[in-house]
């Protein structure tokens, strides 16, 4: 079995905060119940002023299997706390003597749990809290919990009084207090949890109040096996947890690195292409003025839009795959049905050329993005509900939950707005050409493409781009990827793979450059186009298919070649 | 080629293409207002954007003999002056690498 503490390690060379680390331990499946049982044990035994019960053990022994015998103890303990044997847990501790959590904690953490709001205030200043924290920012937390219970309850006097005589001298942010001032006017609990985004005292909203506290107290403990065996497979490209009992790798045999079909119908350069949701169709874009839908079962083209009078620049299939919007230099949008090939409305409100589209989840709304300054919410009639304007914008994106709208702008900055109110959230300045942008499937992350630009004359020529990984909560950078060529053009990326394993990215140099999204590393550069990849796409039901967009006119599909049993048979009829 | 949008400008004041409006230069990178085009007023600027130059040509002009190419907007293709590669007579060489903008085609865009 090998564990690795490498969750820690590989977080650490990231540059993330404790932050982001909280977040791990969230992806490992583990939940909030599990991290903030981590505990810490005093590594200084001749300490007597630890608040902690146990001591180390008294004689150091050798690691098992090259790992920290204490670290290894508290995951095995953990593990059947988790599993529900807390007996064998109990036992396990005490043979050990590493013991996950100190008796205050526990007691701090049945207060919180409780919402005993005075008890647990007076055991916060017995525990040991990280020097870099001030204790004002963790009791504006608890006091903060404590508002929202007592309005939740309707108890508004209170509440007032909690904001008055709690909140406010304890010198926190006019702007948390003035939000949190804004709640009183909600009309009930419901109307309160949907502005606050909070679920009530009764929903989670405790647990995460832990979670954020105890991250401030104690060295955590990430229980990230599993993950570190990701982070070690290069290749992998499946959404299973691994078996612990093995090294895990997946093959590089099994990994698309192979063109299993070039569909050749566009007669200019093609730049956006994108799978349907149910992996069955793809839809191409062209400075030819066209978009065409192809089949991929036989890789022939289905519909041929012919209607844009210049180039179309993007294009989206709507949630249920019914409808396809596209964008195009004419400054024209279009929605197209896509089983008869009609184009169904033409969105014509935008005075320069449209750059990109995105569908709300619920398929009833749709966002175009211009570089006239305009954002413009649509409904399906072709009615424009909202605009936000003030940006030229290149590329947006609705995260799938549907609460947030980010896109990228002319000024190099990215802009983060809630969808469900439309205000504005955040912007941040990159600093770079930016020329793509990319949400996961779990809404917390954006993929940014990053262009040096041109550069002055008399400057040395850099055309080394990069992609970042952001939190899109945090607007913190988890990751960066570099190595695709880029200054000029509009190259896009996307993620990839089984559970979003990989981040790809077109590149002017004609590759198709594939990292590792845990680890970062750089896994393949695959060449095949003439020219330019402008943009990549993952087929969302095929893990072990992708596309790729170029210069050349080409699309080329990929997929793994394994000559004695081909995935797809039909795929090398047209080859 | 890929795509690429054109470059937009920031300035208060900026010089688009007549015909398409898109972005050629600031007012502020104006160098010298004292020229003359093919269509009257002509101004020299230090950077213009969103232009493709042409094949440099050796021209007479009324201040000597200049290699000049013409510059045409990138979105409409219309032409809309021409850049100096190199001034043979040494007082003008001042202009080389700059460029001429005929106040005739230009409009005044946000």
């Amino acid at each position: 079995m090998r564990i690795e503490n490498s969750g820690v390690s590989s977080q650490g060379s990231a540059g993330n905060g404790t932050s982001s680390s909280v977040k791990s331990v969230e992806t490992n499946g583990n939940g909030v119940a599990s991290s903030v049982r981590n505990g810490s044990a005093k590594p200084d035994t001749g300490s007597n002023s630890s608040s902690f019960t146990m001591l180390a053990p008294p004689t150091p022994k050798p690691s098992y299997f090259g790992h920290d015998r204490e670290e290894i103890t508290r995951i095995a303990i953990q593990s059947l706390v988790d599993l529900g044997y807390h007996r064998a847990a109990a036992v396990l501790e005490e043979e050990s003597e590493y013991t996950l959590e100190s008796p205050e904690v526990s007691e701090f953490r049945t207060a919180v749990l409780k919402g005993q709001w005075s008890k647990a205030e007076e055991l916060l200043f017995g525990l040991e809290i990280n020097k870099d924290y001030d204790v004002n920012t963790l009791l504006f937390y608890m006091r903060q919990q404590k508002f929202l219970e007592l309005l939740e309850a309707r108890e508004v006097s209170k509440a007032l009084q909690v904001l008055r005589t709690e909140l406010t001298p304890l010198n926190q942010s006019v702007e948390k207090l003035h939000s949190l001032s804004s709640l009183m006017m909600c009309l009930d609990a419901e109307d309160l949890k949907s502005w606050a985004g909070w679920d009530g005292a009764a929903g989670l909203s405790r647990q995460h109040l832990l979670s954020e506290l105890s991250s401030k107290w104690t060295p955590k403990i990430p229980l990230n096996v599993k993950q570190a065996q990701i982070s070690k497979c290069l290749y992998h490209n499946t959404a299973n947890s691994p078996s612990l009992y093995s090294d895990h790798k997946c093959d590089r045999n099994q990994f698309p690195l192979a063109t299993v079909q070039v569909l050749k119908d566009h007669s200019d350069e093609v730049w956006f292409v994108q799978f349907s949701n149910d992996g069955t169709r793809l839809a191409t874009s062209s400075k030819d003025n066209t978009v065409i839908i192809w089949d991929l079962e036989g890789f022939e083209p289905i519909h041929i839009f012919k209607e844009h009078l210049n180039h179309v620049t993007c294009v989206k299939w709507s949630p249920d795959d019914t409808r396809l919007l596209s964008c195009s230099t004419d400054t024209k949008a279009k929605l197209w049905d896509t089983r008869t090939g009609e184009c169904i409305r033409t969105l014509a409100a935008h005075t320069d050329w449209v750059s990109s589209c995105a569908w709300a989840p619920d398929g009833l709304t749709f966002v175009t993005g211009s570089v006239d300054r305009e954002m413009i919410l649509w409904d399906l009639d072709g009615r424009d509900i909202h605009r936000w304007a003030g940006s030229r914008i290149y590329d947006l994106v609705i995260t799938p939950d549907g609460q947030r709208l980010a896109a990228i702008c002319t000024q190099q900055k990215l802009h983060v707005y809630n969808f469900v109110t439309r205000e504005k959230e955040y912007e941040l300045s990159l600093d770079c050409e930016l020329t793509c942008i990319s949400v996961s499937k779990d809404s917390r992350h954006l993929l940014i493409n990053m262009s040096p630009g041109e550069q002055e004359a008399h400057l040395p020529d850099i055309e080394t781009g990069e992609v970042v990984l952001l939190d899109i909560e945090t607007a913190e950078v988890i990751r960066r990827f570099s190595g695709q060529k880029q200054r000029k053009y509009m190259i896009r990326n996307c993620f990839g793979g089984a559970d979003e394993n990989f981040v790809v990215s077109g590149s002017e140099d004609s590759n198709v450059y594939i990292w590792h999204k845990e680890n970062g590393t750089l896994v393949e550069t695959l060449p095949g186009h003439a020219g330019m990849v402008n943009c990549v796409a993952w087929n969302p039901a095929n893990p072990h298919m992708f596309a790729s967009a170029g210069d050349d006119h080409d699309v080329r599909m990929w997929a793994y070649d394994f000559p004695n049993d081909p995935p797809l048979p039909n795929m090398l009829r047209r080859r | 080629m890929g795509l690429a949008y054109n470059v937009y400008l920031n300035s208060s004041r900026i010089y688009g293409c007549k015909g398409c409006k898109t972005h050629l230069s600031n007012h502020e990178d104006i160098i010298s207002r004292n020229f003359r085009g093919q269509h009257g007023k002509a101004f020299l600027f230090n950077t213009v954007v969103n232009i493709k130059e042409a094949e440099p040509v050796e021209r007479n002009m009324t201040t000597g003999r200049h290699v000049v190419r013409d510059i045409s907007c990138k979105q409409c293709k219309e032409i809309v002056g021409w850049k100096y590669d190199k001034a043979y007579e040494q007082p003008e060489k001042y202009k080389e690498g700059k460029f001429i903008l005929e106040a005739e085609l230009l409009v005044n865009v946000r």
